[in-house]
């Protein structure tokens, strides 16, 4: 596996770095995950450009839609490789890593077992973006292993086993192991999972290392975690020592976000990791949903996203629904003004009892050529599951399709712009 | 009628626009089975147990407690909606006036279904009086503007063979495009088997025959021997959603633990499920409760009941059958 950097957004001013030392007007850039054919069972070659978002899956399926609907999505989007999130920890109670284990002993592949496509850059990452493992175990995590809840209650869980694991399903980026906090932690405990976090990736680095020397091309690329919580300095701190691993990895992943930091601190904490981090990583940040957070952390220079976004807004019956092109955003059309919610529709709303037209004016996916608001709406007020599945599967391709303008703008040198109109848009009375 | 109703299904476009289907037939039921559902069997139970124990199905005198049902009348069935409460009435003239705005391509006539388990004679002879009565309104508010639509005369009485054969007798005597049976099949397999053979004896073979409520492999391949054409259930997804899936031999709960380490598909099947995934991920699944089983378990048996039916139709008419 590769990543190389394609193109990276211009950005006027030339004093371009903070009184901090932080480097200011940060500008997206675009970046492209290979798959080598090189790679064992990898098939034909597979390219992937970054800015994107992984698709969230959990043990093995997306919650709502089979893999030949989201190929649609896929094919919809322009047909690009996709990225598909993995939770290791989904196969780490200990009958499920044992059936798995035992189907690839009699010679077949984990990946085939759960399912996952052959054309997907898969990701193993640590945890479920909808929920947080690290919470309601008995006991706390040592310096042997993480304590994570599964669906068979709590275990311990190694960062040899986590790696042994996304191998089972051969992951093409494996997060490692990270000693995961939320952003209020406590610093003593900010502070010892930052030195935790540290001796897991050594031994993870240990266990590839044990595994066998592979060119880059070979094997998966292995992302370092960087946790904490809200507090920039000691975010700073941990990287300092960190950086070691880091530098064997191949990236990072961004992690503790979405727990309760603002929006600034959210921009200090990716500023100061993303500066410190050299630029051929790749960056991935986890926690992230609403599209402009996106945006701003596409700005400080995140490449991938592990979200449980779509999941989310669909579970609770709102429907992606803002202007995706540069063009559309300037536009600002009536309905656009009218609503409250800018980025969201909300289908349980008695307003759509009536409403006869699709979900999203000209939207692509098949829930909007085929269908109305008014059935959405019934299919909600009703609980029927259709409702769900035809909602995820609108909401899916909106934020991929979302992440390809924003791939363009940046490809076209008018992210800045994009930027300002989005805020503009969001601004709008 | 209680949601989205039928005005708004009307102002859409009708069912097929509604839902999005356009190039499928669609056929609905009169609302009557619904509604009687209200008073005794699953649906009041669920209402009235409120997640506590259930009460014994076709017990009148258990019906107090949330029963939706206010009276049951010549007129009509006149019901609480379990939505908001809302007193509503069910007629012959309003089911067919509903059925009629949505726009369905084939209609049924309101009967009434009596409890199940009925130890009256009387009480299954009234109802079936009833329900031809009924079948009479709805019938002519159909005639009024047939609007393309073709109405299926039911078929009642039960158990009582007797009251079978005159059931058959009012319906085949009717202008309807063609006839279901419904009420209570019998309580089990044999019994169905006695009362549908009874029916196709003398039923008229002009028009096409459908059975409602039963639709499981086993009881369509009978059924269909004996003459009948059509099935409708909610038995394949219900069982997908019960974590069972439809087999040559039987019906198999994939959420056992015999299948934690089936590391191989289900055979013989070549079903989106089948060709993908193996018995042991979909236990997995099942037992993690993830929705996706029930989509990937229901994509299964319907594919499966496809398959059946088009084994069937082929059987048919190479005279296999």
């Amino acid at each position: 596996m590769e990543f190389h950097i394609i193109h990276a957004s211009k950005h006027d001013g030339a004093n371009n770095t903070t009184a901090d030392g932080l480097k200011k007007n940060l500008a997206g850039r675009l970046g492209q995950v290979v798959r080598s054919s090189q790679m064992e069972h990898a098939g034909r070659e597979q390219r992937l450009e970054t800015p994107c978002v992984m698709v969230h899956t959990t043990r093995g399926c997306s919650p709502h839609m089979t893999w030949d609907s989201l190929e649609r999505v896929k094919d919809a989007c322009g047909g690009q490789a996709w990225a598909v999130q993995a939770d290791v920890l989904h196969m780490s109670d200990a009958q499920q890593a044992e059936v798995l284990r035992l189907y690839i002993q009699e010679g077949k592949r984990g990946r085939s077992f759960m399912g996952y496509p052959e054309d997907a850059i898969l990701v193993a990452t640590p945890r479920d973006p909808c929920v947080y493992e690290y919470i309601g175990a008995v006991r706390n995590s040592t310096d042997d292993g993480a304590s994570i809840v599964t669906m068979c209650g709590a275990t311990m869980l190694r960062p040899e086993e986590y790696m042994t694991l996304a191998g089972y399903v051969e992951a093409d980026i494996i997060v490692g192991l990270g000693d995961e906090v939320v952003s209020d932690s406590k610093m003593s405990r900010v502070v010892a999972s930052s030195k935790r976090t540290v001796a897991w990736m050594d031994r993870i680095l240990q266990h590839l290392r044990v595994q066998g020397d592979e060119t880059l091309k070979k094997r998966p690329l292995l992302v370092c975690p960087i946790v904490g919580g809200r507090d920039v300095k000691s975010r700073r701190d941990a990287l300092e020592h960190i950086r070691p691993c880091i530098a064997a990895s191949d990236g990072v992943y961004i992690s503790g976000l979405g727990t309760g930091e603002s929006f600034h601190e959210r921009q200090d904490i990716l500023r100061s990791i993303i500066d410190a981090v050299p630029e051929e990583k790749i960056r991935i940040a986890s926690g992230i949903s609403h599209p402009g957070d996106m945006l701003q952390a596409i700005a400080c220079g995140v490449d991938m996203f592990d979200t449980s976004y779509v999941h989310m807004v669909t579970r609770a019956g709102y429907a992606l629904h803002f202007p995706l092109s540069l063009h559309d955003l300037i536009q600002k059309n009536a309905e656009q003004q009218r609503r409250d919610d800018k980025t969201k529709l909300n289908i349980w709303s008695p307003e759509l009892k009536r409403d006869a037209s699709p979900l999203v004016e000209h939207c692509p996916c098949d829930t909007c050529q085929r269908h109305t608001r008014s059935y959405l709406h019934h299919l909600f007020v009703t609980h029927e599951m259709t409702g769900q599945v035809l909602l995820e599967h609108h909401n899916t391709l909106y934020i991929q399709e979302f992440l390809r303008h924003v791939r363009d703008a940046i490809r076209h040198d008018v992210f800045s712009d994009y930027l300002d109109a989005w805020k503009e848009y969001m601004m709008m009375a | 009628m209680l949601h989205p109703g039928a005005d708004v299904i009307a102002e859409a476009g009708g069912l097929h626009a509604f839902t999005g289907r356009r190039e499928k037939p669609f056929i609905t039921d009169s609302g009557g089975f619904q509604v009687f559902s209200l008073a005794y069997g699953s649906v009041h139970d669920e209402i009235s147990s409120g997640g506590g124990s259930i009460k014994r199905k076709g017990s009148m005198s258990s019906t107090r407690e949330g029963n939706k049902v206010v009276s049951i009348s010549e007129q009509g069935v006149t019901f609480k909606s379990y939505r908001d409460g809302t007193v509503m009435l069910l007629t012959p003239e309003t089911s067919v006036a509903a059925q009629k705005k949505i726009g369905a391509d084939i209609i049924l006539p309101l009967d009434e279904l009596p409890p199940y388990h009925v130890e009256s004679d009387n009480i299954l002879r009234e109802s079936t009086q009833r329900s031809h009565r009924w079948e009479d309104r709805s019938l002519q508010e159909h005639a009024k503007n047939p609007q393309g639509q073709a109405m299926w005369g039911i078929i009642h009485g039960g158990s009582d063979l007797d009251l079978r054969s005159e059931s058959v007798r009012f319906v085949a005597s009717r202008p309807f495009d063609g006839y279901a049976i419904g009420g209570s099949l019998g309580s089990n397999p044999s019994e169905l088997y006695t009362i549908i053979n009874h029916v196709m004896q003398i039923l008229p073979r002009d028009k096409s025959c459908h059975v409602l409520g039963i639709a499981d492999p086993k009881n369509v391949k009978a059924l269909a021997q004996l003459g009948c054409d059509t099935f409708d259930s909610c038995y394949s997804t219900r069982c997908a959603r019960h974590g069972s899936m439809m087999t040559d031999t039987g019906m198999i709960r994939v959420r056992s633990g015999k299948y934690t380490s089936a590391h191989h598909p289900l055979e013989g099947c070549n079903c989106y499920t089948c060709t993908r995934y193996s018995l042991s991920y979909l236990h997995h699944l099942v037992k993690a409760n993830e929705p996706i089983a029930q989509t990937l378990l229901s994509l299964h048996n319907i594919s499966y009941m496809r398959k059946l039916m088009d084994t069937m139709r082929d059987d048919i008419l190479q005279n296999k059958l």
